[in-house]
């Protein structure tokens, strides 16, 4: 499979601030990977390093085997910005036939312009148009390139859920037509929907790539919901002190203990309500019939890609 | 060429539908001529060398606020970031903006020329009109890379003072404003040296009839490369990590 992005060793820093560290990513031709973290993860500095608007200390990019530096990468490749501003006093379709003019084989302004609900806008000035509609026209923009490669940051931030659906069938489309897309976002439900392959940028490191599928594998843990009465056993007790059980049953394996995400106590109902993450949620169920403790409530919930990121982030998965 | 145009035209309908700025820009030069100079253009030949200084004086400020100021401005609007990771060169943006600015500089200098004519026994024939037009739209080019130098190097709040402070020195050396041998003698001495000066010679030798003198164009082209240099060096120090 060809690779459509190739991003080895890369390193950035300003002045003492390491904003990337040694990142490597590739992407294949026709897939979508997202690129996930926090605000000041390193995904919009690895945007502008692909675009070539910041220049890595070390390393290189390569478009479609071509240096990301090149002129030829250049028409391999658009972008949506991750701030949907234009010029003033421009036009819709100015704008959208600027970017036209500027590549090889773009797609008509007319027919992007309805794709992307803005076939009434075309007219108007692009920055008098509301937030969502300046970041319809950005999307636009990068479509209407026709480019192989598509760089997407945070495309769909302050979009209302119909355009949010128009983007992402957008995404899939051209994915599956041989497009190939990186997107970054801070939305896992986005990445989950649209994304082949992701990675988890931290602190300018990724510290978790690979296929969706693949990951939920490797961090296979569920959630687990269950109230439980006060009385409860010793360990815990650890957990929430205003227990008065005084019956310390050791029952519950310390290790369980490792797992647990949060617990509260409701006075009202005198219950205790309990979130763990665990690889196996069957033995820790087991354990609680086997105990014979007295749970309600129970939920054994898939974790979610958000979850799952921050717990690779914390190091909590064991 | 083709992607210069688009530029061109872009900046072209930015510019134009700004009604304040395109009054405010185009009217400076031909009120700051009635308020100052034309007491002063007593005579045909007075006001034909005030006309060839203010039409330089114009170019100027248009060349100095569109290169400078505006694109200090610019680095911090996303759009013009997102435009450099287009497939577009550096040249093609650069040609473009500066065929907008001389579009604009023009349309300054035609004002004036109607002010000049209207207030002055002004007497140049339409031809030197047209050369001084085309002498002074190749000769802005030195101070294109100036203001080019301030714009990638200043932000956008100290750009404006910067540039003020430069185009207005570089005005009053260069004995755009108050003919050279009116200057104090000290100033006289300078302003020999000034690329303001070296710019308006030619423009006289336009506008007046004055010997043209291989000096001037000489002295212009020597600015034209330290600014240019100036300007790639501003480059390289504004676009080390980012490209701006």
């Amino acid at each position: 499979m060809n690779k459509a992005l190739d991003i080895k060793n890369v390193h950035l820093s300003f002045s003492e601030k390491q904003v990337l560290r040694d990142l490597n990513l590739s992407i294949d031709e026709g897939s979508c990977h997202a690129l996930l973290g926090p605000n000041g993860a390193g995904k919009t500095s690895t945007i502008s390093i692909v675009l070539d608007l910041m220049q890595a200390d070390s390393g290189f990019v390569k478009i479609f085997d071509k240096d990301s530096h090149s002129v030829e990468s250049r028409f391999l490749r658009a972008s949506t910005p991750q701030d949907a501003d234009f010029v003033d006093n421009i036009r819709v379709i100015e704008i959208l036939n600027f970017i036209k003019h500027l590549y090889n084989s773009p797609i008509s302004t007319l027919e992007i312009s309805e794709r992307f609900q803005l076939a009434k806008l075309l007219k108007s000035p692009a920055q008098k148009m509301s937030g969502g509609q300046k970041r319809l026209l950005s999307i636009a923009a990068a479509f209407i390139s026709n480019a192989k490669l598509l760089l997407l940051d945070e495309p769909t931030s302050g979009l209302d859920l119909e355009a949010k659906e128009v983007v992402w069938n957008e995404i899939r489309d051209f994915t599956r037509d041989g497009g190939s897309v990186l997107l970054t976002t801070h939305h896992m439900d986005e990445a989950e929907a649209l994304s082949d392959t992701v990675s988890f940028l931290h602190e300018g490191r990724r510290i978790a790539h690979g296929k969706l599928e693949e990951l939920k594998k490797t961090y296979h843990h569920k959630n687990i919901y269950f109230s439980c009465e006060t009385k409860l056993p010793a360990n815990f007790q650890k957990i929430s002190p205003s227990n008065d059980s005084s019956a310390a049953c050791g029952l519950l394996k310390h290790e369980f203990l490792d797992h647990l995400l949060s617990s509260e106590y409701n006075p009202k109902t005198n219950r205790h309500h309990f979130q763990y993450l665990t690889a196996e949620p069957e033995s820790f169920i087991e354990l609680l019939f086997k105990e014979e403790i007295r749970f309600n409530d129970l939920v054994v919930k898939e974790t979610s890609l958000e979850e799952m990121f921050h717990k690779i982030q914390d190091g909590s998965f064991r | 060429m083709n992607n210069a145009m688009l530029i061109f035209k872009m900046k072209l309908f930015e510019l134009l539908r700004q009604p304040s700025y395109v009054v405010g820009t185009m009217v400076f030069p031909s009120l700051f001529f009635l308020f100052f100079a034309q007491p002063n253009a007593k005579t045909p030949q007075a006001a034909n060398l005030l006309m060839g200084s203010f039409a330089a004086y114009a170019f100027l400020g248009i060349i100095f606020f569109q290169f400078g100021v505006d694109l200090a401005n610019e680095k911090s609007r996303p759009w013009f970031r997102y435009q450099k990771s287009l497939p577009i060169s550096e040249g093609s943006i650069f040609f473009g903006r500066i065929l907008a600015a001389l579009v604009f500089a023009f349309l300054t200098e035609v004002l004036l020329i109607i002010v000049i004519n209207i207030s002055t026994e002004v007497d140049i024939s339409f031809l030197s009109y047209l050369r001084l037009s085309l002498y002074l739209c190749a000769a802005s080019l030195p101070f294109a890379f100036l203001a080019i130098s301030i714009g990638k190097l200043c932000t956008a709040k100290s750009a404006l003072p910067i540039s003020n402070m430069i185009y207005l020195s570089l005005s009053f050396l260069g004995g755009l404003w108050i003919p050279p041998n009116a200057l104090p003698e000290s100033i006289q001495r300078i302003s020999e040296w000034m690329p303001t000066r070296y710019f308006v010679e030619t423009a006289w030798h336009f506008s007046v009839g004055f010997d043209f003198q291989w000096k001037s164009l000489i002295g212009l082209l020597a600015w034209g490369i330290l600014f240019l240099f100036l300007s790639l060096i501003a480059s390289k120090i504004s676009g080390r990590k980012i490209r701006l």
